[in-house]
């Protein structure tokens, strides 16, 4: 049964319209799962010309562990509507929340389920090894987007020391304590991150409960807010992580097939290894940043009280991944 | 007194919880807090003893690799001219100056991040920390 609209919710709706051009009707208002940090409501907009279409809109209610720009993630969608890349068209925008009262996105509603424990016990082998290998599919779908031809910019600096950078630095403003294998463990990434062969667009997310998945098939790949111009590595690397890993479906060199099959190029194994050990130190200062947020007052959601707790694990992996190998410096691996 | 122990009353405090509240919970934000709060019981319930051997062998080690890397008799010196460190939540006064020896060798491992000893050390450093957050990693 429909929950009346509280007020609240009412007067989005009608920030919504106005942000839609005023003269559109909302209909099927729904609230549903959006994340800690975000709301996401479920609506049909119709014009006045009669075209409907399935909306997603994702309003912004409170401060996230990680700083991320809703102007930029529109970007990003915008860039890419009607490309071969599995996204949600991007509908509009109200990057500073004077429309709707929260900076918010209005999004093409795609059908599918995103539930990342679904997913990983889906008790059918072949279903789930089936979705793995299209999830490699959409992945490499995303990493031969134009992204140039987008108008989408891969920023003054080398993105992949960029990347380091921005983590180091969340870490850096998070950190209750020195964390010195950890502060080493970034210094370690600068001087051996690989040159990447080619630049894609990375969606700095991906992973089960991120994207949308029909049987055997993705829908779409959600969340972009962490879409930057990257080496296409860093995103597989990101899917394997061990606590959501497909891995049992598909072992990542399967994933790796699949995707070089689709992308028409090989991402190099090399490479992988580098961002998974990457992966882990991104993961510690997402982790950082959630303990940090709990201390200082800005969330009151235990899930994030411990979180520091993680951080032993992910510099226990990255250790034993640098040791897997010998690394040449960043510039003689070019 | 030793009985109820710190581990039984976390022990108790978690099992209870778990029995009595948690089923009554509907579905929502309340539910994953609880289940939040119980992870933590675990937690602190397997390692709330482990913080004075854990500190005690980390500053050891530590303290030991730093007297090779710095000139000789340094080490005391370097650390009682660091600023004091902030140490909160402990109530045992030689816990409390354990944090904060181990606070201070932290940070000054911080100048010497590519020292062979140092590199070497922070293997040792992660096992430590795995076994005492409980992840069950043995060193």
């Amino acid at each position: 049964m429909t929950q009346p609209a509280s007020p609240e919710e009412l007067a989005i709706q009608a920030g919504v319209a106005a942000l839609l051009g005023g003269a559109v009707q909302i209909a099927g208002w729904k609230r549903v799962f959006g994340g800690n940090a975000r709301h996401a409501y479920a609506f049909d907009a119709t014009w006045p010309d009669g075209h409907s279409v399935p909306c997603m809109m994702l309003r912004q209610i409170a401060a996230k562990h990680v700083d991320s720009d809703t102007a930029a993630e529109y970007a990003v969608l915008r860039a890419m509507n009607g490309a071969n890349v599995r996204a949600p068209a991007a509908i509009a925008l109200d990057a500073d929340g004077s429309v709707t009262g929260a900076p918010s996105i209005v999004l093409q509603r795609i059908e599918g389920e995103a539930g990342a424990v679904p997913f990983l016990k889906q008790p059918d082998f072949a279903v789930g090894r089936a979705l793995t290998e299209d999830l490699a599919r959409a992945t490499a779908d995303l990493h031969r987007y134009d992204w140039k031809a987008g108008g989408l910019d891969a920023g003054e600096t080398d993105p992949v020391l960029a990347q380091i950078a921005y983590w180091d630095s969340n870490f850096r403003k998070s950190r209750l304590e020195p964390h010195p294998v950890l502060a080493w463990l970034f210094a370690w990434l600068r001087r051996h991150a690989p040159q990447p062969e080619r630049l894609a667009l990375v969606h700095g997310d991906l992973r089960p409960g991120n994207f949308l998945y029909q049987g055997d098939q993705v829908t779409a790949l959600l969340d972009w807010e962490m879409a930057h111009v990257g080496d296409p590595a860093e995103d597989v690397a990101w899917i394997y992580r061990a606590l959501w890993s497909p891995e049992r479906f598909a072992p990542i060199e399967q994933f790796l097939d699949a995707h070089a099959q689709q992308a028409g190029f090989a991402i190099p194994r090399r490479s992988v290894t580098f961002y998974r050990i990457f992966s882990e130190a991104k993961f510690a200062s997402i982790s950082l940043a959630a303990s940090h947020s709990f201390a200082s007052g800005g969330t009151s959601n235990l899930r994030h009280i411990d979180r520091a707790a993680k951080v032993p694990g992910c510099l226990r992996l990255a250790l034993a991944w640098i040791a897997s190998e010998d690394w040449g410096a960043r510039d003689a691996a070019a | 007194m030793q009985r109820p122990s710190p581990g039984e009353l976390l022990k108790g405090l978690r099992q209870s919880l778990a029995e009595t509240v948690l089923p009554a919970l509907p579905r929502g934000v309340a539910q994953q807090q609880l289940k939040a709060a119980l992870h933590l019981l675990g937690r602190l319930e397997r390692s709330w003893d482990l913080a004075a051997p854990h500190l005690a062998a980390d500053n050891a080690d530590i303290a030991a690799v730093l007297a090779r890397v710095l000139p000789a008799d340094a080490l005391e010196a370097r650390l009682a001219a660091a600023p004091p460190e902030q140490v909160s939540g402990y109530n045992d006064p030689d816990l409390t100056l354990a944090v904060a020896r181990n606070l201070a060798l932290h940070h000054l491992l911080l100048d010497f991040p590519d020292h062979d000893e140092v590199i070497a050390l922070h293997a040792r450093m992660v096992a430590r920390d795995s076994r005492y957050v409980g992840d069950g990693v043995g060193e």
